[in-house]
């Protein structure tokens, strides 16, 4: 409008600095010179006041692609130009955690007629860069209802797709699920997150490839050979699923495996930086070449045949929980860790009611974590644990700090005695010492990569 | 306020600045004392700020204006406060070489224009610090992303949208409304009306 030119808004300005109720001046005082600067129309003389309204649209569409997309549709009451902004923003964050608090018929009803409307509310020109559905209907027309839902959403033009980068979804199963027709096609991806509440065996007519995915992530996600020992197994599984999905993705930086059943699952990643494999329960473990490998978190039962990492010549950062056992020997957690034993930084081991034994003899001098300089050590008290501990501290070098949590359940007081004045006289040379007694072991004592690198 | 008097005229000579004679567009401009590209940013209040080239390429404003040969003299920001584009500067800085923060400049590089620049992920360090970058009051958060508005810069408009959203998650309309600085535009009429439109959203 014409009256708004910039000198007249300067000087409005000023009359405005000494009411109470305005923002601070400076504040003011940038969005107007911005608004000048950008050749901003004004529409309406209030927004002055409004502390976006510098702001392009873009700025806005960026602030609600970071809210769930229930969030975002409630902005549209705030005023005009938010009406609406949510229906083109390009992410769909849709988690009936956050409609309702719990399970119920009435809530399931809701969520679907909210999906439903969503979609077909948004406007069908603007893509989806970022899809996530969280959803546990468990009937076959709810997972009916799904498919219908991310494939009108991620190909709103039949056949398109190729926008998206982020696609995360947890479903109760993926059993009826076109899992391969929905994958294929989608060469931007980045993020692919697979979790599902009940076990489900994956199979591909078509392997998926994702020439840019950097972030895979899959919950009960399991593989054909595992299925076959299952009372139950799908019908979709085919021989090296699991395998396939993997090898289609050849920029892979960060893989978590969750809860997911196989029976020795074999792959090179050969940009993959971080790998945790969680509650991994039934199978033979995971036999990983990644020469660029930092860190690895491990969280399972020691089996006959245990992971192993070839060629992870960077690895920086470990976690191995091995909850279950009786006893671990530490000869094998180096053969596990391969050539990372010798650049290994940072190592936390929790044994919960297992004892750690020492290698043989002849195996000492190869046994050496030249780089260690962080151990974190959760154990149980018991006689095989003194002699693993104090060659785990003589056997690395570089140690400068020593965390140690211990139970002392069942053992007897003059064990722990000792165990402490051992601990305590073998590392009196490092920077940073701390022990630590647990009354109850509980899992969620567990240390997170984060807290580690 | 100085930023007040200075902003139309100067920052009209930001934009209108003509390109330095004989100068080619791709031709890096300064060396800093260490050989390093440095341009100066100078904020609203006269402050004055060395930034190295690569930091300031993640904003395309600033590339922009370099390409055009802007980037010889101080360049003026005038509707930037020194302390914000003390933060930003140094945000930049702990963002070096992270190829989501800055898109374009892939092809840059091509040109031989940045050959020592090596691309690398933010480390957890870096999070941290962008974490603690915008854990700040309402109005120095609104005027980061101002800034990050007008400097067109991808990674701290990420950073502080990501913010702006997590501190309305959970407000009601009316709470946003009054964070935002917002005007209930909507006559009640209007207001109820779309309230009943979008009931399936809101039960």
């Amino acid at each position: 409008m014409a009256m708004d030119s910039p000198p007249h808004l300067a000087g409005d300005d000023r009359v405005h600095l000494v009411s109470p109720q305005d923002s601070p001046s400076s504040l003011r005082l940038s969005t107007l010179t911005m608004e000048v600067m950008q050749n901003m129309e004004e529409e309406n003389p209030r927004r002055q006041q409004d502390l976006l309204s510098g702001l392009h649209d873009n700025v806005l569409h960026r602030i609600l692609s970071f809210l769930p997309t229930r969030e975002a549709i409630a902005t549209s009451m705030l005023s005009r130009r938010w009406r609406h902004l949510w229906k083109t923003v390009p992410c769909l964050d849709l988690d009936y955690h956050g409609f309702h608090r719990r399970r119920c018929p009435i809530g399931e009803r809701k969520f679907c007629h909210f999906v439903g409307r969503v979609i077909a509310a948004r406007d069908p020109a603007s893509g989806v860069r970022r899809f996530r559905l969280r959803w546990c209907g468990q009937l076959m027309t709810d997972i009916h209802l799904a498919t219908w839902w991310v494939d009108s959403a991620i190909r709103p033009d039949r056949g398109g797709g190729g926008l998206l980068r982020e696609l995360d979804l947890h479903l109760y199963t993926f059993t009826g699920f076109p899992l391969d027709a929905i994958l294929r096609g989608l060469p931007c991806l980045e993020k692919l997150s697979l979790a599902a509440e009940k076990d489900y065996y994956v199979g591909f007519a078509h392997p998926p490839q994702f020439p840019s995915l950097t972030t895979l992530r899959l919950r009960k996600i399991g593989s054909f050979e595992a299925a076959r020992r299952c009372p139950l197994p799908s019908r979709d599984a085919s021989p090296g699923a699991l395998e396939m999905l993997i090898a289609g993705c050849p920029s892979l930086e960060d893989l978590t495996l969750e809860s997911c059943s196989f029976l020795r699952l074999r792959f090179s990643a050969p940009r993959l930086v971080r790998l945790a494999v969680i509650d991994h329960r039934r199978g033979n473990g995971v036999d990983v070449e990644a020469p660029e490998l930092r860190s690895i978190r491990y969280t399972a039962v020691w089996d006959q045949k245990p992971w192993c990492l070839r060629g992870a010549a960077r690895l920086w950062c470990a976690m191995v929980d091995l909850a279950l056992l009786e006893s671990v020997d530490l000869q094998r957690l180096a053969d596990a860790l391969g050539e990372g034993m010798r650049t290994l930084r940072s190592l936390a081991l929790r044994f919960a009611g297992a004892a750690m034994e020492p290698p043989p003899e002849e195996e000492h001098r190869r046994v050496c974590f030249d780089s260690l300089e962080t151990l974190k050590l959760f154990v149980h008290v018991n006689e095989g644990i003194i002699p693993a501990v104090t060659f785990l501290l003589t056997n690395s070098p570089s140690l400068r700090t020593l965390q140690v949590e211990y139970s002392k359940h069942g053992s007897r007081t003059e064990e722990e005695e000792e165990f402490v004045k051992i601990i305590k006289d073998s590392s009196s040379y490092l920077d940073r010492v701390t022990l630590v007694r647990r009354r109850k072991r509980s899992r969620a004592d567990i240390p997170t990569i984060a807290h580690l690198s | 306020m100085s930023s007040g008097d200075s902003g139309p005229s100067s920052s009209k000579q930001l934009v209108q600045q003509p390109a330095a004679a004989g100068r080619s567009p791709n031709q890096p401009p300064l060396l800093g004392a260490g050989g390093r590209k440095v341009i100066v940013l100078k904020s609203g209040d006269e402050e004055e700020f060395e930034v190295d080239l690569l930091d300031a390429m993640q904003s395309r404003t600033l590339r922009r204006a370099i390409e055009d040969g802007c980037g010889d003299g101080p360049m003026p920001l005038p509707n930037l406060t020194g302390p914000v584009l003390a933060k930003v500067v140094e945000l930049f800085r702990r963002h070096r070489g992270d190829p989501r923060w800055a898109d374009e400049l892939q092809e840059t590089e091509k040109e031989g224009m940045f050959k020592d620049y090596a691309p690398q992920k933010p480390t957890a360090e870096v999070k941290g610090f962008d974490r603690e970058f915008v854990s700040v009051d309402r109005d120095a958060l609104f005027d980061l992303l101002r800034a990050a508005n007008f400097l067109e810069a991808p990674g701290l408009l990420d950073v502080t949208c990501d913010a702006a959203a997590d501190a309305v998650m959970n407000m009601t309309v009316e709470e946003v409304r009054e964070y935002f600085g917002l005007v209930n535009d909507y006559t009640p009429e209007e207001e109820a009306a779309l309230r009943k439109q979008h009931e399936w959203a809101f039960q």
